[in-house]
């Protein structure tokens, strides 16, 4: 039955991690530019991401450790204990289960696990990582708990084994020939002291019976058990256990600890692919290659410059483990502390990337905030140097940024570019409550005084660049620009190319002779224009629902 | 001497040569440079929002002001950036409150003590041509070479006071100590371009295009940069077809520096054969 | 709090407009120390010629040939006027002067002699000069010649056949040319158009459209928008590349030939090591002892200055340097009495170009012979604070024709007198 049970588990277990892996090679139609080539091996750090968890150690050390705790656990546990069949019988001529230095090294390794964990949900409930908040993944949660569940079943097993009277009976009956008559009694007291079986009778013990069990033992048992002590945790499980010992026993617990402890496994096996245990595949997938380098920020001479180059495998970003790093360090965060636009950081754009992955579709809202918070992006680096995953989140930041990632949604500069200066005066006209600045900008544009020494005389249009070498011609010019100001429309100048494609080099208000500051009216005009496209743009997406 | 190293977002990734032939000069020079947990400057974010690149601003003088530093910065972006928001926060209340609050949330404070140098001020006015000559062991040959001011910390002068906006003597002074010899160009003080890059890309390239020719025209063989994103423009070169096949180099004068301080090609980040 | 600076300086120049830059130029000329504090964007209003006396007498509109001898008869009748704190060598010398530092700035001027030069203007006048500019100085001399005007499509305030009018009283044939810019469709701006003039293919686009006339003129007058930095290079490469004598005709603001003023002066004096505060206002805090302190403010700045001797050349009321409100004038710095008419009503005639003028014109800071601003005991009212432009009263440079002139004299007097007192 167990048997079946494994083959039917492996065969799921395959088929979900098939299902899976469809990111690996799929194409999502949702990511545009994907051209295959010019990603870099990163071998060096494929081993050492794999095998030590190198950029975790790096990021925090107290969460490496817990991580490096249950990974070196777990895969002890997998690969000696799991799988003891194919490997540790093959593989060590000594080996049995209950023998040094097997037992203690499977207790240790579920030790490690088992502290790893318990770190795992401590962390959870008292410590919060990212932003003072606490999150509470459900997937990592029911991992973790799945996890714990197999080794605190393991040990249980253990423990129950350890004091199992019929378990006792069952080995003496195949590996010796030891009965009533020869000696079986005095095997069960030693036993009963040394190794804290339960037997359901009361044993008379006597020096000589001791000895000549402990005689007996090392005759047929020792070369297969080693004291019982090195089970060290198991061990401790059995004591507190000993007084219920001969129910338990009765019941035959070690069946059931052990049919739970087996199907618990199997389920893990099963869960695989779906749970926070698929990362094992996935993180060593993403430290390998390095899509984005240097060079792709911008397309060479010869390629389209909106698509960018650079492939994504799909397949990093399902190896994000919401740890939250990758926000601890962004450079713009106080974006965040301003805006509070949590699709700033990059925890929450991967999340969304993900989302747009299984789902290929953004709420407009949601798509907006997206592109505007990546919008803030500078490219640093920071999170890509930091992803203990391994993930080259840079790469995908450059790929949100080449098309809407919604229905509909656009950066403010390209939604009002498309505009003509008609359209944006009457979308932005009657609407000063809601596009006040409310005191957030330089207050140059909306105050007289800023702009009304104006003279008109043209020396700051003669030495702006822009105005210079605009091929498109310029709308306005920067005296025209303080003009409108004067007529009071302020919004109308909000709209112009004049303010958008301004160098702010403060050529203009180094020149002017009234001592007009108009480079940071240009940017004033652009912040006023932000929040005025902001808040049409919101406007638009509540009245399509 | 010792400050608070503000990188900057660019340098790390897009310009890391820049980072390393700093730092490099930096050490040589026996300046210690301590790096904090520095976020951006605000500069990319101004035209968003004047309270996101004033607490950008004023939160990495807060960390700094916690280490009892001053920083110094290669990139004269984040600099002008930095004097922008001390202006600001000077002389807009509400926002000073507002970013003072959110700043002690996290235990932060600015006490307006703390400042912000850049790269060239430090050479000049804190160190001193006549302190630095000594450095330079390996002068480089009479060469040509023309010197690229950058915008942002030239103006304006009532923010930056980094130079004479007009008449800008600082950074020729030093590139000729090493050894190089900078000739007049018209638009040395002109912008490169790219503030707009990404949103205007045809104009951007566009008045890159006419200084590069400008430039090669009046005779020099190379342009100095003392600022990333000014860097990061003419780099640009090897990307657009037109730029290519003008007979200019553009170089970091960090690297031109170390050069003639007689580090080596590595330590700079050097990695062509332009030099 | 503003990052709090300290400097000292033999004087300090208030002002950098024409008379602050030319008051800089002397005192670092003659080795003083010099800080100077202020905007220089008034040369954009400039034509680049240098009047020193135009019209004299006023009321008569008569035109002066020989201003040397107008400027005695001047002296003699108006006793109150800049001109009469000075002789006509002074004045001589600090044309001199004026002249050999822009040379030595690149931007080469003809130098005067004894008489005015007539420059024909872009709108077909002609106005009385004294020094200009070497490639205006070609036109100065246009009898018997056959001349083409060139325009430029786009380029506002000047045209060819407007020009070309004003001289079809003087002249046999004048012809017109109007261009086009290649690329460039609407307005030119005059210094977008002369940074295009510093391109080859520019200049060579332009030959070529005049080689055309090479038969027919001798003469080609183009609009004063031939390159920012290297003007005369440039009409002299044009003058070779078409066998015709070039020369530019002024016209209106933005002034290139301003321009090039403004960048020869900035180049100059922080070659000479002059510390220019671009924009900052100057506060006048006290006197110590022998020397001045004053505050240069701006906005994040404050620089505590201590100057020997302060030029006050602050100009009039587009510059600041005088305040009107509506009953009185006040001068912004010193707070100086400044001499002006005795009621509001005063102030204008009804009619703008009314042949008495207007007094205001003439209100201003009155002086010593050093030009040091009295006070209202007459007295000067600091030892070493020096007024100079057109600040100073009894002054009615537009009509006269000699704001240039009085904006050199006062400066260089001032700075003269300073330097000789000061060490």
């Amino acid at each position: 039955m167990f048997q079946t049970a494994l083959y039917i588990a492996i065969s799921l277990s395959l088929i979900g991690l098939l299902y899976q892996s469809r990111f690996f090679f799929k194409e999502n139609r949702r990511f545009p530019g994907k051209k295959r080539g010019h990603g870099t091996w990163q071998i060096k750090l494929f081993l050492l991401n794999t095998l030590f968890q190198i950029k975790l150690f790096k990021a925090g050390r107290l969460r490496w450790l817990i991580h490096f705790l249950v990974a070196s656990g777990f895969v002890y546990l997998l690969i000696f204990h799991a799988l003891d069949d194919v490997t540790s019988f093959n593989w060590f001529q000594s080996y049995q289960s209950p023998v040094d230095p097997f037992q203690f090294l499977r207790n240790l390794a579920g030790l490690f696990v088992l502290a790893g964990c318990l770190g795992f949900l401590f962390r959870r409930m008292f410590f919060f990582a990212l932003l003072k908040q606490r999150k509470i993944h459900l997937k990592g949660l029911f991992t973790i708990l799945l996890i714990l569940m197999v080794i605190v079943s393991g040990f249980l097993l253990e423990a129950v084994k350890i004091m199992s009277e019929p378990v006792f009976l069952e080995m003496v009956e195949e590996y010796s020939d030891i009965d009533e008559t020869t000696g079986l009694e005095d095997l069960k007291i030693y036993w009963e002291r040394q190794y804290h079986v339960v037997f359901n009778e009361t044993l008379l013990i006597t020096e000589e019976k001791f000895g000549a069990g402990k005689q007996l033992n090392e005759k047929f048992c020792i070369e297969c058990h080693s004291p019982v002590k090195s089970a060290f945790i198991s061990r401790s499980i059995t004591l507190p256990l000993k007084k219920t010992g001969i129910f338990l026993n009765r019941h035959r617990a070690d069946h059931l600890v052990y049919a739970v402890h087996y199907f618990l496994s199997l389920l893990m096996l099963v869960c695989l692919p779906f749970s926070r245990l698929f990362h094992i595949f996935l993180i060593p997938v993403a430290s390998l290659e390095k899509n984005l380098t240097k060079e792709h920020l911008y397309p060479g001479p010869d390629q389209d410059p909106d698509q960018i180059q650079g492939y994504i495998n799909t397949a990093t970003v399902l190896a994000c483990t919401n740890c939250g790093f990758c926000s601890n360090v962004c450079s713009v965060m106080p974006n965040f502390l301003i805006t509070k636009n949590i699709h700033i950081l990059p925890h929450a754009k991967i999340a969304a990337v993900k989302q747009l992955l299984h789902h290929a579709h953004l709420e407009p809202e949601t798509g907006y905030w997206l592109q505007s918070g990546n919008g803030d992006c500078t490219f640093c680096h920071n999170c890509a140097d930091i992803c203990p995953s391994g993930i080259d989140l840079q790469s995908l930041w450059g790929l949100l940024n080449q098309k809407p990632v919604a229905d509909g949604v656009e950066n403010n500069h390209t939604f009002i570019e498309k505009l003509s200066l008609k359209q944006w005066t009457d979308l932005t006209s009657g609407k000063e409550p809601l596009l006040s600045a409310q005191n957030t900008t330089t207050q140059l544009a909306d105050n007289g005084a800023s702009f009304g020494n104006c003279i008109q005389c043209t020396i700051c249009t003669n030495v702006c660049p822009v105005v210079e070498y605009d091929i498109d011609s310029n709308d306005y010019t920067p005296q025209q620009i303080m003009n409108l100001l004067r007529l009071g429309k302020k919004h109308l100048a909000t709209g112009t190319r004049m303010v958008w494609n301004c160098l702010t080099c403060y050529t203009c208000q180094e020149y002017c002779p009234q001592g007009i500051k108009i480079a940071d009216i240009m940017i004033e005009l652009r912040n006023n224009g932000h929040l005025a496209a902001t808040a049409i743009q919101l406007e638009n997406f509540k009245k399509a629902e | 001497m010792k400050f608070a190293y503000f990188s900057g977002c660019k340098i790390p990734f897009e310009l890391n040569e820049y980072g390393l032939s700093f730092e490099a000069i930096m050490k040589k020079l026996s300046v210690r440079l301590m790096t904090l947990p520095f976020n951006c400057c605000g500069y990319p974010s101004r035209s968003k929002s004047l309270e996101i690149s004033v607490l950008s601003s004023i939160r990495n003088l807060a960390i700094a002001e916690k280490q009892g530093l001053d920083l110094i910065t290669p990139c004269k972006c984040c600099f002008g950036q930095f004097k922008h928001a001390i202006y600001t926060w000077n002389n807009h209340t509400r926002l000073q409150d507002k970013v003072n609050a959110i700043l002690k949330q996290e235990g932060l404070c600015w006490s307006g003590q703390t400042n912000i140098i850049h790269l060239l001020s430090f050479l000049y006015h804190d160190l001193g041509p006549a302190a630095l000559k000594p450095f330079i062991t390996r002068p480089f040959s009479n060469e040509k070479i023309v010197v690229q001011y950058g915008c942002h910390a030239l103006r304006p002068f009532s923010i930056t006071g980094f130079d004479d906006p007009f008449a800008p003597k600082m950074f020729e002074a030093l590139v000729k100590l090493t050894g190089l010899q900078p000739i007049e160009w018209s638009k040395s003080t002109e912008c490169c371009g790219n503030p707009i890059y990404e949103a205007n890309r045809k104009l951007s390239v566009k008045i890159l295009e006419s200084k590069l020719k400008s430039a090669s025209d009046s005779g020099a063989a190379y342009i100095i940069n003392a600022c990333t994103h000014c860097q990061i423009q003419y780099n640009l070169m090897d990307r657009e077809p037109d730029l290519k096949k003008i007979h200019i180099i553009p170089v970091l004068f960090a690297q031109v520096l170390g050069m003639a301080m007689g580090l080596t090609k590595k330590e700079l980040g050097i990695n062509n054969t332009c030099f | 709090m503003k990052i709090k600076k300290t400097a000292d300086c033999d004087v300090l120049v208030i002002g950098a407009g024409m008379a602050g830059c030319i008051a800089a130029a002397r005192a670092s000329s003659l080795g003083m120390k010099t800080i100077q504090a202020g905007n220089s964007s008034s040369f954009f209003f400039a034509s680049g010629l240098f009047d020193l006396l135009g019209v004299f007498p006023v009321e008569t509109g008569k035109i002066v040939d020989r201003p040397c001898s107008a400027i005695a008869q001047l002296q003699s009748e108006q006793r109150d006027h800049p001109y009469s704190k000075t002789t006509v060598d002074q004045i001589k010398e600090g044309f001199e002067f004026l002249a050999s530092f822009l040379d030595s700035a690149s931007l080469p001027y003809s130098l005067p002699g004894t008489d005015n030069r007539h420059i024909l203007t872009s709108l077909g006048t002609f106005k009385p000069t004294y020094m200009v500019p070497q490639t205006v100085s070609k036109g100065c001399n246009l009898e018997e010649k056959n001349i083409l005007i060139v325009d430029f499509k786009g380029l506002r305030g000047f045209s060819a056949k407007q020009v070309a009018a004003g001289l079809a009283t003087k002249n046999r044939q004048t012809q017109v040319l109007s261009i086009e810019v290649p690329e460039n469709l609407g307005n030119l701006n005059p210094v977008h158009l002369a940074t295009a003039f510093e391109k080859k293919e520019f200049i060579q686009h332009l030959a070529d459209k005049l080689l055309k006339f090479s038969g027919k003129a001798d003469i080609v007058g183009l609009p004063a928008v031939c390159g920012i930095h290297n003007s005369l290079e440039i009409t002299e490469s044009l003058e070779k590349k078409t066998g015709m004598d070039v020369f530019e005709i002024p016209g209106m603001p933005p002034s290139i030939p301003g321009l090039r003023l403004k960048n020869a002066f900035e180049k100059k004096l922080s070659g000479l090591g002059t510390l220019f505060l671009s924009n900052a206002k100057i506060i006048f805090h006290a006197m110590e002892k022998d020397h001045f302190i004053l505050r240069a403010v701006n906005d994040n700045f404050e620089t505590r200055i201590k100057a020997q001797g302060v030029i006050l050349a602050t100009g009039r009321f587009p510059g600041g340097g005088l305040f009107a409100r509506r009953d009185i004038i006040l001068e912004t710095v010193f707070d100086l009495p400044v001499f002006q008419p005795e009621t509001r009503e005063m102030w204008h005639q009804l009619n703008f170009l009314d042949p008495k003028g207007h007094l205001i014109n003439q209100a201003g800071l009155e002086t010593d012979e050093m030009f040091r601003p009295l006070d209202k005991a007459g007295k000067p009212a600091f030892e070493n604070l020096y007024a100079a432009g057109s600040i100073i009263a009894h002054n009615d440079w537009t009509r006269l024709k000699c704001g240039a002139g009085v904006a050199c004299i006062s400066a260089y007097t001032a700075v003269n007198s300073f330097y000789k007192r000061h060490l």
